[in-house]
């Protein structure tokens, strides 16, 4: 720009300038483009595509396509094992998302005040978000499988009966809010630590000398509200992370057993792929979108209101 | 509560380079002393050894007469104000400022936020916290803005928070690492005497780290220059700059640095490099290759040639109160920068000066960098102190 200001004011014609700009941006359209056909051939257009089958009858394969209006919705709402999804969906994330939070800050804050091997430790706690999920999941169900798994033959040594933790309708959503705390807590340690670090050392320097030195007077003077940034994006991530469970759900219970591990991703899954009923797999994704859309926003707010930013 | 602060031999090392290599320094109950240096000389180690920051290898830290080596930061009854004034910005100033007396009069449960209402004690606690917390910020003239957080407010406002929470308990002891080195120059100044009022009307001990000498100068009773983990001269703002104890002391206070000269001792007669007029004589040092010391305002210009330095003026700098003329004596390698007075007639660049140095004033650093007396040649005495 100052380039183009400089040449006008030698040139003193001012028609230059909009030659210039029109030729900028020329350039400037052109370099996106690339992007902008990928984001609208892979996100944008199927976006749009859901939103319009949502209101259509299309089953996949299908050669014909209805509107039918406001029918999937209706449906949805009358449909019980959506209810159950939906019930399942929230009760994982309650558990998940908090869990992961406080483990990822409690871990975080031990390995920042560790002396050694803080390397270690958090390649440790951050190896099941690079792992792939359905594999892990895998481990997880010989883990905890009630014949031959480690766990069921450490209950047994204690002498109590073996569990099975993923037959069981009580405990199976428990048992995968416990991995997926294992999955996510790692994630939400190495942005926690990322939020410690810009802590500064003065503060917690000011701090000893006033007289706030104990380790939980240092946390919480301190260290907890100087994370505030930190913590309302590591929280919302955590419960939008949580609600889009279905790979451990997919890969070990298949949303057994009696639909008490069913969840909302899961659920849409079969309706479109295993059903092929994309009409109402597509109402149910846009309606599962718009809830997930306002409980993120009205989190922010009243997150946004208690913390203060640098 | 003033109290007599006393350092003994405090050594301290990071890994293997040495910080502080055994400091000695007695603070008189009350006095205001500046420690000054340059970066990396181990003043805020120091500072953060006194306040227990940092824990000392060797020696011991004294307060009021009584070694609190053993003791937790918070114990020693000190109160520091950080060069990043390190206030809580989720606080107000009112709850940054009452901060220090909430963590020393209530107990954990008692600072919990619903307690104060539940609890008449409590309330009471609060009452007298808050009453206190208002007479320091009226001390820092920061009473309108109790209510803020520390975002609001300017960096000499923030400046004084950290001034109000540092003086709210009435320490025994102000530590103050380069409090004003954040702060442009018109609001330094003017913060520089508020401090120094304040200490001078609270009577308390203060330790006040700083690079800067005119701070150091302006502010402190006694001012402790430190080089290379050392405290290497201690003494009032007069005696350092009159008669710095080393070449390294002469050359870091005062500006422009002093001058400083190639000079021959032989049989205690004092010549400038090149020159076979004697300047002067000196006892202690008797041979051998020394360096002269002289200040920009102990040497004065003269038209007259012959006289004992003659040189080309090379650069004129008007500073309005004083011009500075940078003067390349004949066969030297460095100027000699000399402090005139502006009425002083017109300096031409590359114009033939004389220099003349007054004798009283001049300093003589033998070979290790240790400063001699200078005793004017016998037979100028008689000429009003010049050579």
């Amino acid at each position: 720009m100052t380039a183009v200001a400089l040449d006008v004011k030698a040139q003193g014609r001012r028609p230059l300038l909009g030659q210039r700009r029109r030729a900028e941006s020329r350039v400037g359209w052109l370099l996106v483009t690339p992007l902008l056909c990928g984001l609208i051939l892979f996100l944008i257009a199927p976006c749009l595509a859901v939103l319009v089958m949502a209101f259509t009858d299309w089953q996949l394969g299908a050669g014909h396509i209805n509107f039918t209006g406001l029918t999937n919705f209706a449906d949805l709402a009358g449909d019980n094992v959506v209810r159950i999804s939906a019930r399942n969906t929230v009760v994982y994330a309650l558990m998940v998302a908090p869990l992961s939070v406080a483990i990822g800050v409690w871990l975080a804050v031990l390995i920042e005040r560790s002396p050694i091997g803080r390397a270690f430790f958090r390649s440790i706690f951050f190896l099941p978000v690079v792992s792939t999920t359905v594999a892990m999941a895998i481990v997880w169900e010989f883990l905890l499988h009630p014949a031959i798994g480690p766990l069921n033959t450490a209950i047994a040594l204690l002498g109590l009966p073996p569990q099975g933790f993923l037959n069981n309708a009580n405990t199976v959503l428990a048992t995968l809010a416990a991995i997926g705390v294992w999955e996510n807590a790692g994630y939400n340690m190495v942005l926690v630590m990322a939020g410690l670090k810009t802590i500064p050392r003065d503060l917690y320097d000011a701090a000893a000398v006033d007289g706030a030195d104990r380790p939980y007077e240092r946390f919480w003077t301190v260290t907890l509200p100087m994370l505030g940034p930190t913590l309302v994006f590591v929280v919302i991530v955590s419960f939008l992370r949580s609600f889009r469970v279905f790979e451990t759900v997919a890969a070990i219970t298949q949303g057994g057993p009696r639909r008490a591990s069913e969840v909302v991703l899961f659920t849409i899954y079969q309706e479109g792929f295993v059903f092929f009923r994309v009409g109402y797999a597509s109402a149910l994704t846009v309606v599962f979108v718009l809830v997930l859309l306002a409980i993120t926003l009205i989190k922010f707010r009243l997150l946004d209101r208690s913390v203060h930013y640098g | 509560m003033a109290s007599r602060l006393d350092l003994h031999g405090l050594t301290k090392s990071f890994g293997s380079t040495p910080v502080l290599r055994g400091v000695d320094l007695a603070v008189e109950a009350g006095e205001f002393v500046a420690v000054i240096g340059p970066s990396g000389c181990g003043k805020s180690t120091l500072l953060r050894v006194i306040a227990g920051l940092e824990e000392q290898d060797c020696g011991h830290v004294c307060i009021g007469g009584a070694s609190v080596d053993a003791l937790a930061p918070k114990s020693r009854d000190v109160a520091m104000v950080f060069q990043s004034y390190a206030l809580y910005p989720h606080m107000t100033v009112a709850q940054n400022i009452a901060l220090p007396l909430a963590m020393r009069d209530l107990s954990r449960v008692e600072r919990l936020p619903l307690v104060r209402r539940l609890s008449a004690r409590v309330a009471a606690k609060r009452a007298i916290m808050a009453e206190a917390v208002a007479t320091a910020a009226a001390q820092v003239e920061l009473t309108d803005m109790l209510s803020r957080k520390p975002g609001q407010l300017s960096g000499g406002q923030r400046q004084r928070v950290a001034l109000a929470r540092a003086l709210v308990r009435q320490p025994r002891l102000f530590l103050l690492d380069e409090p004003l080195s954040n702060l442009d120059a018109t609001l330094r100044a003017s913060t520089r005497s508020e401090i120094v009022e304040l200490q001078r009307r609270l009577g308390t001990t203060t330790v006040y780290v700083t690079h800067d000498q005119a701070e150091a100068m302006t502010m402190a009773h006694r001012i402790a220059v430190m080089f290379g983990g050392e405290i290497v001269q201690f003494g009032t703002a007069r005696e350092i700059y009159d008669r710095p104890a080393d070449i390294r002391v002469a050359q870091f206070i005062g500006t422009p640095r002093m001058n400083l000269l190639p000079a021959q001792v032989t049989g205690g007669d004092v010549r400038v490099a090149g020159r076979a007029e004697p300047i002067g004589r000196c006892d202690s040092v008797m041979n051998g290759a020394v360096r002269i010391g002289v200040r920009p305002e102990h040497v004065s210009l003269t038209a007259s040639p012959g006289a004992q330095l003659d040189g080309v003026i090379r650069r004129v700098e008007f500073l309005g109160s004083e011009v500075l003329a940078h003067v390349l004596p004949r066969g030297m390698a460095g100027p000699v920068v000399v402090r005139a007075s502006p009425d002083s007639g017109e300096l031409r660049t590359d114009s033939e000066v004389a220099l003349r140095f007054a004798a009283h004033a001049l300093h003589l650093f033998d070979a290790k960098g240790l400063r001699h007396t200078i005793e004017p040649a016998a037979r100028s005495t008689g000429r009003a102190g010049t050579i």
